[in-house]
């Protein structure tokens, strides 16, 4: 159970400094969605948004209707730049050290998916952050209730 | 007693392409076997599958009396593995590459530290622990990769041509090393290469042609008088 842990912990720790040395990419992540959400929500806002319906007790404007859209999107390409590193491993051979490690393969995988959507979570909540700087926040329990989504 | 790296029966093809036909050696402890055959001979293909990337289509490969198709995580535990391309981390320190490395044998914390220490004492690399991997030339990359490949102390270590692309002396020095390991550590090694000059007489020496062991024995035995280089070009009809 220690080695599981410990495996995990190091995948994790080195898919992150990967990130974290791929600035380009994490700048790419959080201005495509932000470029949709300050620039085209702000066109769109006079003529889209949600009418008065239930369960919405008030007009929903267009960037906030959105919001949830752009954080799919986010993990979207989140996912696909993730399964890039794994080409990318597979292409300098890092795959084969994990291959002849001696922790069960599905655990490896389990790993790397952890990694990866821990990863996207976090440009997730960068990307709200950013967004309720700019004045579109919500609840408490709405920042909350997408952790697991 | 029961052989460290034992081999038996291997076969593999690729589609209908037969790449390893029933190849068995077995290897005892404390020896040095080098693994010599032409490109395209099948040793990569046979490293693939004593390192448990492929699964042969037929024949089984134990190490220390694990097997690799029972018992995978006892056997590669026991395992040390140099490919042929150095799967390194070239943005990180050489410490970081090793902890990583650690940490997939499910070794951390002050442990990791100790046992990156030695092996880099035991390849004279202590003082780049802290240098990035970029930073370093293609032979202290090589020995960093076998510095790596001890640390989690195996019992057997496998080396696919390790000493591709380095010069003569680099080359002179890292065959030393490792025949050392052998004789100081008890370490059974297994060296593929298709260069005759980094096998000594008095290794073990097995031919692989064709995906066919040629021959098995000590390498002086196998030249029987002639050149090892000779004799090799006359068994793998290169000469022809």
């Amino acid at each position: 159970m220690k080695v599981a842990l410990i495996c995990l912990a190091a995948i994790v720790h080195r898919e992150a400094s990967r990130f974290i040395s791929q600035r380009g990419r994490f700048l790419a992540a959080i201005v495509r969605p932000l470029v949709w959400l300050i620039v085209f929500a702000a066109g769109f806002r006079a003529a889209l948004g949600l009418s008065i319906q239930p369960p919405y007790q008030t007009y929903i404007t267009y960037e906030v209707y959105i919001v949830p859209g752009l954080c799919g999107m986010i993990q979207l390409y989140s996912g696909m730049q993730s399964s890039l590193s794994l080409v990318y491993d597979r292409e300098m051979g890092s795959m084969r050290l994990l291959l002849t490690s001696p922790i069960p393969r599905w655990w490896l995988l389990f790993c790397k998916l952890f990694a990866s959507t821990a990863i996207s979570i976090f440009q997730v909540y960068t990307f709200l952050a950013i967004a309720a700087l700019t004045g579109i926040d919500f609840s408490f329990s709405a920042y909350d209730a997408i952790l697991p989504a | 007693m029961t052989a460290r790296l034992s081999v038996q029966g291997i076969t593999h093809s690729y589609g209908k392409k037969p790449a390893l036909n029933n190849v068995g050696f077995s290897l005892e402890k404390g020896s040095f076997c080098a693994l010599l055959g032409p490109n395209g001979a099948g040793k990569s293909t046979l490293f693939s599958i004593l390192t448990r990337l492929f699964v042969p289509d037929a024949g089984d490969v134990s190490v220390a009396g694990h097997s690799l198709s029972r018992a995978p995580g006892k056997a590669l535990a026991r395992i040390g593995v140099v490919f042929q391309q150095p799967p390194l981390d070239l943005d990180l320190t050489v410490r970081r590459n090793l902890k990583y490395f650690a940490a997939l044998h499910g070794i951390s914390g002050a442990l990791a530290d100790t046992r990156i220490k030695a092996v880099l004492e035991r390849v004279s690399m202590s003082e780049r622990m802290h240098e990035k991997v970029r930073a370093l030339n293609g032979g202290h990359r090589r020995r960093m990769e076998i510095a790596r490949a001890l640390i989690h102390e195996p019992q057997v270590l496998l080396l696919d041509e390790p000493t591709v692309g380095l010069d003569a002396a680099t080359r002179h020095a890292i065959t030393g090393h490792v025949h050392d390991l052998a004789d100081e550590q008890d370490l059974t090694v297994l060296w593929a290469t298709h260069l005759v000059d980094e096998v000594r007489d008095s290794d073990r020496l097995i031919v692989l042609h064709r995906g066919v062991v040629l021959a098995d024995g000590s390498a002086a035995g196998i030249s029987d008088g002639m050149t090892l280089q000779s004799r090799f070009l006359e068994m793998t009809g290169a000469g022809e």
